[in-house]
């Protein structure tokens, strides 16, 4: 689960406890898995107040004609009654009653709608009446809600929806909301690929600059080759166009999402993206480090390191002289086990003498659990950085 | 603050969402001043919540009452 998941997690969460976002910043750092959990507690228990009551109106309901019920509604109950009797109804029933609601009733309806109940209600109310219910939504600008319903939609229904919707900055921002995050790889299956292409392209767009996290989003919750496809579609947009992106990361702190999506792209671009200028100041690294330790991303930063130049390992090398011994266990135990020591070890030969005996302290305990090809492998790697001489690594039996 | 406090106040935003505190184990990270704040302000908006629905419920299914009283008393004038 990434930072950009969590932080719509917590904007969601900031609606539904009626506090600004800003209020909820500490919650940022916690796995969005655990911010949906804790959100969907609130909103049953909200949901629960006056239940039993409502229920008892709700029986009573269900004796009157559909359009009775309808007039009653609208002119008498009000949005908020009416949609937690919803929530105790049928949803052929409340799909029945809809049919006499006008379309802003039911939108005010939508918006306070208990989730629980709400897709049986979506897979049984025409498609007409949902894009009626969306179109006003879109033009309340209320994503949340919209992210809510589209990823309980059938897929006839989204395409058919998307294709009202314009303007490709709406569709990321529903995106970016959506309640299911596993949906979001199917979803961008079911959109049309150029309006993904155009959504995607809106990078070189400094004016849509707002929207940028929420395209990588997108990108950072897609399946492996859509990564890399659509990853490398805006790489193919040129060196001003990346480095906006690295400086949006860098401004926005993403590069816990945005670093999975490098790894994702092809080694030519992979190369080209690492040895950026921008990307190897030493505030960039340093965060970048950051994130790949917060996550645990330390095989995909190995294997960016891969294709980093002198200049990039250089610079590399001297965020990590300056950090805690406890990072270069890590990322000496990523090597261990995606054997990825050549990009490590040169990096650490650019090491102070102390950082490199540090080094040898962590890859020591290692050294007696190798097999004697992988050993005497590793210790010619150390011999060929200058790290150790052969003789002062022990040997397995 | 102490890790002592921190569980206390963890037991009682679990307590308050009636989950298992099991269920909010990510949270043990955040101090207890937070999870104090964020007890604080789910106890706020059920409370809103509760206000809001009791205003519609007394309102809303009196109307008819109130608008046949009115009359009443308009008509015995």
């Amino acid at each position: 689960m990434s930072r950009l998941s969590s932080q719509a997690e917590v904007i969601k969460l900031g609606r539904l406890l009626g506090v600004s976002p800003a209020q909820l910043e500490f919650l940022t750092d916690l796995p969005s898995g655990s911010l949906h959990h804790f959100r969907t507690a609130i909103s049953d228990q909200l949901f629960d107040e006056q239940r039993e009551l409502i229920q008892a109106m709700a029986a009573l309901t269900r004796w009157l004609p559909s359009w009775l019920a309808a007039l009653l509604a609208r002119y008498w109950l009000g949005a908020t009654l009416t949609a937690r009797l919803a929530s105790e109804l049928p949803a052929w029933r409340v799909a029945a009653i809809a049919r006499y609601l006008p379309k802003d009733f039911m939108t005010n309806i939508a918006e306070r709608l208990d989730p629980r109940g709400a897709r049986e209600l979506l897979y049984i109310l025409p498609a007409a009446q949902i894009a009626e219910i969306m179109q006003i939504l879109l033009a309340r600008r209320d994503y949340i809600t919209l992210g809510r319903f589209v990823a309980l939609l059938p897929d006839a229904v989204v395409s058919e929806l998307a294709a009202h919707i314009p303007d490709e900055g709406d569709l990321i921002q529903i995106v970016f909301f959506i309640e299911s995050r596993h949906r979001i790889d199917h979803l961008i299956r079911v959109l049309p690929r150029e309006r993904i292409e155009r959504a995607m392209l809106m990078v070189c767009d400094t004016e849509r600059r707002p929207l940028w996290p929420h395209i990588l989003s997108l990108l950072a919750n897609s399946s492996y080759g859509l990564k890399r496809e659509l990853g490398e579609l805006v790489a193919s947009q040129g060196e001003d166009v990346l480095n906006a992106v690295v400086h949006a990361a860098q401004e926005e702190d993403l590069w816990e999402d945005l670093l999975p999506v490098v790894a994702c792209l092809s080694p030519e671009v992979q190369r080209h993206v690492v040895n950026l200028a921008s990307l190897q100041v030493p505030e960039v690294l340093q965060r970048i480090l950051i994130a790949t330790e917060r996550k645990g991303l330390w095989t995909a930063m190995l294997a960016l390191a891969e294709y980093m130049n002198e200049a990039g390992r250089e610079a590399l090398a001297a965020v990590l002289a300056e950090a805690e011994n406890s990072m270069l266990e890590r990322a000496c135990y990523a090597a261990l086990l995606s054997a990825q020591w050549n990009p490590l070890l040169d990096i650490a030969r650019r090491l102070s003498p102390a950082k490199r005996q540090a080094c040898l302290d962590i890859l020591d305990p290692y050294l007696t659990t190798l097999d004697q090809e992988t050993l005497s492998h590793l210790r010619d790697l150390l011999a060929h950085y200058g790290i150790a001489q052969q003789p002062t690594l022990p040997t397995t039996n | 603050m102490t890790p002592a406090d921190n569980n206390i106040a963890l037991q009682a935003l679990a307590r308050r969402l009636r989950r298992p505190v099991a269920s909010l184990a990510d949270f043990a990270e955040l101090s207890p001043r937070h999870l104090q704040q964020l007890n604080a302000l789910v106890e706020a908006a059920s409370q809103r919540e509760a206000k809001l629905l009791q205003h519609d419920l007394r309102h809303r299914l009196l109307l008819p009452l109130r608008w046949l009283l009115q009359r009443r008393l308009r008509h015995g004038a």
